[in-house]
């Protein structure tokens, strides 16, 4: 109760709004060829919703891969695609990231076709970030990622000690696992980035230290290593027992990503956000950070400036809305000046360093006008280093300010993701 | 028997008797189940209606990879062998801490005829007072009726006699029970609907 109280009181703070409301308005035509009009650049996000297994942690939005679905999708997508392209009106793709869900489930099943069709009609100044799973990176299916313009190459690893493994049901052992990521590090990719979680149940201390040596050993270019996550709609999340305190939690999860940091400093990387280390030299795999993107397929979500905006995650209602000539968005939100700055800086925290001049830049606000005192605030305990221009999180400062991000955003992300899940076309959801 | 065992059973058997009183309770309306129970034996019947894509409930009968989700007493899956349309594998079964059985079954799947029938191969229990099971067999199918598309679960199994064989017996109409609804809610989470419209 008071964790909800505190929760909305900052929130308010920050987003001067009394509650934030998602609701099933569907952005017009003309409103997008607006937003997009005054935009000079985007990300593109591509979501693939099927899994051949449903891990009992993941709280993405994804379904069983079956064959003649998938096949629904392909076209589904090339229509969607279809339907942006004069709204986009040329402006360039600086970044294309393909999640999921498991995109590599789709090779050879249309995962080519939705790709050439992007690179055929949208301005495309980027490669594609892709992830994938490891059991299906055979050398002939790196082949076929290489060859349809995949760069960057995430693989879901997710734990390096087979007891984790079988916590988490991933079917594979540590000894398979690593002959895979040399395998994908041999290719020819410019960043392969593996995914490991850490804090997860019983882990030691001693295990992460493996784990990060481990990656090191194996040569990948980076490292995205999260803390284990319960969302309570996921079979783990319903399983395991209650974690204990809050503020135990974060400082266990601090002694764990300490043990990483140390790993990875000292073996020539860089953090590239707040959980991804990166080789020095390595153009970074990333996800989540573009300021501004759109995204495609089902649940895939948009974010334009003052609007964002999200498909339906049922996958067969968005084949059926849009094979229907009807809005595949179940939800959206006008976002106002303030929520916009907060998503801002949300988003350049994760990254843990930014410019201010790019704010004044987006805003036309000075920055320290807006943010100017926190930042002051933040750095006498050494969190971060306000410089002129440019902001720097320091480590503590990227794990402690990102924990308390997590306090709201988890809670968001639950609700909405939640919902999504359970209504296809939710009426509205409150936060 | 070992007396620190004696009292272990005890302990179960007062655990069961005061831990089960919700299973003869009848479940949501969607799933309709019933029971038919002799002093050793037992048959479960349970359906439920739904609107996913039939081919993917049939993959999640066949797939052993969908069972822990289904059934989070069984702690371990192990596949045996494996053809196109079958495979054998191996289950252990833990239930409050100290019983465990381990089985072997083989499945087939007939994918024209929307069933995938199952039977027992091998049980081994840790615990010599607990019932065998001597056999068992069943099938999931799932059947269009009128507009309707029903899923089916059915399973029969033979147990030894021993003092704890009603006992035990009640434990699996519960197990049933559970495995049911969540094979309802875990087909309706993981499943696209149907039917998918053709491009």
């Amino acid at each position: 109760m008071v964790s909800g109280f505190l929760r909305k009181k900052i929130s308010r703070h920050f987003t001067k709004q009394n509650e934030i409301i998602f609701n099933n308005n569907t952005p017009s035509n003309n409103l997008l060829v607006k937003n997009f009009s005054d935009i000079n650049e985007l990300g593109l996000y591509l979501h693939i919703p099927f899994c051949t297994r449903i891990c009992p942690y993941c709280p993405y939005n994804k379904e069983i891969f079956r064959e003649d679905v998938c096949r629904n999708y392909v076209q589904t997508v090339l229509k969607e695609i279809d339907y942006y392209i004069p709204v986009l009106q040329n402006k360039p793709v600086t970044s294309f990231y393909i999640g999921g869900g498991t995109p590599t489930t789709m090779l050879g099943k249309g995962i080519e076709t939705i790709i050439n069709h992007i690179y055929k009609h949208l301005n495309m100044n980027c490669f594609v970030h892709m992830e994938s799973h490891p059991n299906h990176l055979t050398f002939d299916n790196l082949g076929i990622i290489e060859s349809i313009g995949v760069k960057y190459l995430s693989i879901g690893v997710e734990a390096l000690q087979d007891r984790h493994l079988k916590t988490l049901e991933r079917p594979y052992t540590v000894k398979d696992v690593k002959k895979i990521i040399e395998r994908a590090v041999g290719r020819n990719f410019d960043c392969v980035n593996i995914d490991l979680i850490f804090d997860l149940p019983q882990q030691t201390e001693a295990e992460i230290e493996q784990a990060g040596k481990d990656i090191v050993k194996l040569g990948v270019h980076q490292a995205a290593t999260y803390p284990f996550f319960r969302f309570p709609y996921t079979r783990l999340g319903k399983e395991l027992p209650k974690e204990g305190n809050v503020i135990g939690t974060m400082f266990r999860r601090r002694r764990l990503l300490q043990i990483l940091e140390d790993i990875f400093y000292d073996s020539n990387y860089y953090r590239s956000s707040v959980w991804a280390f990166t080789k020095k030299g390595i153009d970074k795999y990333c996800s989540v950070t573009v300021p501004l993107y759109l995204g495609l397929g089902a649940s895939g979500s948009s974010y334009l400036r003052d609007i964002f905006y999200v498909n339906t995650f049922n996958v067969s209602e968005y084949i059926k809305a849009i094979n229907e000539e009807k809005s595949p968005v179940a939800l959206s939100i006008e976002l106002s000046e303030d929520m916009q700055m907060a998503g801002w800086l949300y988003w350049r925290i994760y990254e843990t360093q930014f410019k201010k001049s790019d704010f004044q830049q987006r805003f036309n606000k000075a920055f320290d006008e807006k943010y100017g005192s926190y930042m002051k605030i933040l750095s006498l305990p050494g969190y971060l280093k306000n410089g002129k221009d440019q902001i720097r999180l320091t480590d503590k400062g990227a794990y402690w300010i990102h924990a308390f991000e997590d306090y709201f955003s988890i809670n968001y992300i639950n609700k909405l993701w939640g919902t999504s899940r359970n209504n296809p076309w939710p009426e509205k959801v409150i936060f | 028997m070992h007396q620190k065992n004696y009292k272990i059973l005890l302990l179960f058997t007062w655990l069961i008797i005061m831990g089960q009183p919700a299973i003869f309770a009848s479940g949501p309306d969607d799933i309709q189940y019933k029971f038919t129970q002799t002093d050793s034996t037992l048959s479960f019947y349970g359906s439920f209606k739904t609107n996913k894509n039939p081919g993917c409930l049939l993959e999640i009968f066949l797939n052993y990879n969908h069972i822990k989700a289904l059934a989070p007493d069984i702690m371990e899956v192990q596949l045996i062998d494996q053809g196109n349309n079958w495979n054998r594998i191996e289950y252990k079964f833990q239930k409050f801490i100290f019983f465990e059985n381990i089985s072997v079954w083989h499945r087939e799947l007939d994918r024209e005829k929307q069933r995938l029938d199952f039977n027992l191969v091998s049980s081994v229990n840790n615990q010599v007072a607990m019932p065998k099971m001597i056999a068992s067999s069943g099938f999931y199918h799932v059947k269009k009726q009128g507009v309707d598309l029903i899923v089916e679960y059915y399973q029969q199994c033979q147990l030894t006699k021993s003092i704890i064989t009603n006992l035990y017996l009640k434990i699996l109409r519960n197990e049933a029970i559970h495995f049911i609804k969540k094979l309802s809610e875990y087909s309706d989470t993981n499943c696209s609907d149907m039917p998918v419209i053709d491009n």
